[in-house]
């Protein structure tokens, strides 16, 4: 793997500038670090700025009850060093400078040289335009002047003026143009090699300290100008795009609204600005571009991907137990990976375990563990890998880590799809396509009744519509206990209208209203179920119903919204245009509501028409035959996990999603 | 600590007679109490804040705290950066180039 002397050189260096200013130590200084406690807090506000990482965690070893927290407010003569001490509950907060500008500088060059790890071809295969290095540090340049109001709050340095004494805007230019040169250098001879190691950005995370920007973001936008200069432009994908952009630009939307990203900081608009708006619609669209680029690039190496999918996979799980069990690692794992926030330090899989920090949600974990070991079953059984003990040793590492993300749907997937391989390789051959549909349905059928005779059929058609009326601002004089009554009153008496029209006008989403609209049709056709009866019952089966209800509730969208969305990434709208009034406990209300399911999402950034696009497109690409028929399964694996999880909002679920994609066209076969 | 009392009265002057200093700790309710025969000193801290001390006492608790009476006028790690940035951006474009035109040349 390390081939290339000068990428480890590289690395190491960069690496220990990294550690360094954490590390420092001066004998000869006055201030001296003090065991954490509450005495010694006043004693850490006192003497910000000249205590190191290292110095307070020796002086502490042995005390887990403090954790470091990164203060990026703070200016370069803080980097690495204590800027404070708090306590909330029984928690020490050891606040650790980490200034922006100098931590994207460190961790730009980390993560490029970790890219020349990738095995190399002998000859170049790719000629990288060299107008990158021009139009890719202006484009991630402007984001700091389109996305002010989140970099104001995070770098003391930043300034939205265009004037030569704006060093942190050069700083960030010239970071990004050096990155643009290495890995210029890096894809002549990898890029077909690089989706080998897309497991691996579940351990490097990738999302720059301080800023909304994400380092795999970077790298396809890169790809995505080499293929829109390689003919690109007349792609129909691109045209399509255009006409979407102007829906997009045309539909601003209230621009004082701002979404401080939270834990998909890296992959989403913070901002509603027309340029913001403006600049992620670029990015997004030379990120797709980027993608494509790949998918014709690449050559896929089966024992390479599934020894990668492993190594990847148990890392994530060992160096996430780590960072539960060490304040300092957590910090280390923070801040050298890149992740969005800090590890949830506890070994209960509990309710919004974040995976201890590389991984946004626990589902996208729970999917990436469970494709991990569909992958593996897969290739083994279709005899495109050999056994080996190593392998086994990380098989029950991921199977330990799928364990504790409490993801009971990717396990659910995982077990139906692998019984399912089993069955149709046995049996495949033996029964005809439409003996097959006829099992199937027949199994659907017994299913539908089995599901109706243990739940009331109202209950479960109206269950969604129900979660949805309690969540929104309907009798707004009234507390939410009377809401709840009220609402439940006008349920069982099946009188939507007079709840909604009469007592309640104008009061419910759009979304809500729609919905209502198509539950309650004047013309029914007998033995097609209502789609809105059959969605929130799919919704009460998979637990779904409380987060949907919610998603209802707070969407809604204009005419223009519901056709073509509101741009990529763009969460601005779902988030604060409608007024509503969350059915949940006080500590619960302040909490982020992602619509929990990706093509509520997809819905919420391109509408129904590139919702159904994207849906015609997969189909055409599920329909193709390949040579590798058999890993279809793990493309349906990830589609059905990504109904009921937010993972198209992580970079790294999408670029799982795009590595499932990479593995069903027809691919070269190379071997080890 | 020696380095310390030399700060303390660099920034705040010899002790007035009979005051020493301690460290009050972490003590909410500790209230620096004022001097009137203490002339007053400004201290600045990195970031560019000012405190006005109105006692020995206080000043020496604020120096041994990182301040000091010399005020640093924004300390510009950013320009630091910027330069140093400039320095590997054209040795590393320089490098880059020549390895193109190498290649060229070979095809």
């Amino acid at each position: 793997m390390l081939k290339n002397k000068n990428s480890l050189i590289g690395f190491i260096v960069i690496f220990l500038i990294i550690i360094f200013p954490f590390a420092r130590h001066d004998s000869g200084d006055i201030y001296n670090p003090l065991p954490i406690d509450d005495s010694s807090i006043g004693y850490y506000q006192s003497t910000t700025c000249n205590i190191s990482l290292s110095e307070v965690y020796l002086e502490n070893l042995g005390n887990e009850n403090f954790r470091y927290n990164a203060h990026n407010y703070a200016g370069l003569e803080c980097y690495g060093k204590v800027t404070g001490v708090d306590k909330v509950g029984d928690t020490f907060i050891v606040s650790i400078g980490t200034n922006p500008s100098f931590s994207f500088l460190t961790q730009i060059f980390l993560w490029s040289f970790i890219l020349f790890f990738i095995r190399k071809k002998d000859t170049d295969v790719f000629e990288p335009t060299n107008i990158s290095l021009i139009v890719v540090p202006i484009i991630f340049t402007f984001q700091q002047i389109s996305e002010e109001r989140f970099y104001i709050y995070e770098n003391k340095y930043f300034n939205s003026e265009f004037s030569f004494s704006n060093y942190n805007l050069f700083i960030i230019f010239i970071a990004i143009y050096l990155y643009c040169i290495l890995l210029n250098i890096s894809l002549r001879t990898r890029i077909s090699n690089i989706i080998n190691y897309i497991p691996f950005v579940f351990v490097v995370v990738g999302t720059f300290n301080g800023f909304n920007l994400n380092f795999y973001v970077l790298l396809f936008v890169i790809l995505g100008i080499n293929n829109l200069l390689n003919g690109g432009f007349k792609s129909r994908y691109n045209k399509i795009y255009l006409i979407f952009t102007f829906f997009w630009l045309l539909s601003p939307g209230d621009s004082y609204t701002f979404f401080d990203t939270d834990k998909i900081r890296g992959f989403v608009n913070s901002s509603n600005t027309i340029s913001s708006k403006a600049y992620w619609i670029l990015i997004i669209g030379l990120v797709v571009n980027g993608f494509y680029l790949l998918y014709v690039k690449s050559e896929i190496n089966i024992p390479l991907l599934v020894r990668n999918s492993l190594l990847a996979g148990s890392s994530m799980v060992l160096l996430g137990l780590s960072g539960a069990s060490s304040n300092l690692i957590n910090f280390l794992n923070f801040y050298i990976f890149g992740q969005n926030k800090t590890g949830i330090r506890t070994f209960d899989s509990v309710a919004g375990n974040t995976w201890r920090g590389f991984s946004a949600s626990a589902e996208s974990a729970g999917e990436f563990y469970g494709f991990i070991l569909l992958l593996y079953f897969l290739c083994f059984f279709y005899k495109k890998i050999s056994f080996s003990y190593a392998d086994m040793l990380m098989i029950i590492v991921v199977m330990f880590g799928l364990y504790k993300t409490n993801n009971f749907a990717a396990l659910l997937t995982l077990l139906i799809l692998t019984v399912a391989t089993i069955l149709y390789h046995k049996f495949g051959a033996k029964i005809s396509k439409r003996n097959f549909f006829i099992v199937a349905i027949s199994f659907l059928v017994i299913f539908g009744v089995f599901v109706t005779n243990k739940y009331d059929y109202t209950y479960l058609s109206t269950e969604l519509l129900y979660e949805a009326s309690l969540h929104s601002n309907l009798y707004t004089n009234q507390s939410n206990y009377q809401k709840t009554t009220l609402i439940t009153e006008f349920f069982n008496a099946e009188n939507l209208n007079t709840l909604f029209n009469i007592d309640n006008p104008n009061k419910a989403s759009s979304s809500l209203s729609g919905l209502i609209e198509i539950y309650t049709p004047t013309i029914g056709i007998p033995l097609v179920p209502n789609l809105v009866s059959l969605i929130s019952a799919s919704s009460v089966l998979i637990n779904r119903t409380e987060m949907w209800g919610i998603f209802i509730a707070k969407y809604s969208p204009n005419m223009s919204e519901t056709f073509f969305g509101n741009g990529p990434y763009q969460l601005n709208n779902y988030l604060y245009s409608h007024e509503i009034r969350l059915d949940l406990p006080e500590e619960k209300l302040t909490s982020l509501f992602l619509p929990h399911s990706s093509v509520a999402d997809l819905f919420i950034f391109t509408g129904f028409i590139g919702v159904g696009l994207i849906f015609f497109w997969a189909t055409q690409l599920l329909q193709k035959k390949s040579g590798s028929n058999y890993l279809k399964i793990l493309v349906f694996f990830l589609f059905l996990n990504f109904l009921k999880s937010d993972s198209i909002l992580y970079v790294s679920s999408v670029l799982l999603l795009l590595l499932s994609v990479v593995l069903i066209k027809e691919n070269k076969s190379v071997n080890e | 600590m020696e380095k310390n009392l030399d700060d303390v009265m660099d920034s705040c002057g010899i002790a007035p007679e009979g005051i020493s200093y301690f460290d009050p700790g972490n003590d909410p309710n500790f209230v620096f109490k004022k001097d009137p025969t203490f002339e007053i000193v400004t201290l600045y801290d990195v970031d560019g804040n000012i405190a006005n001390m109105n006692s020995w006492f206080e000043c020496a608790h604020y120096v041994n705290g990182g301040w000091n009476n010399i005020q640093i006028l924004n300390y510009q790690g950013d320009k630091f950066l910027l330069f140093s940035m400039l320095a590997i951006a054209m040795i590393g474009s320089v490098l880059y180039f020549i390895d193109i035109k190498k290649r060229y040349v070979k095809k």
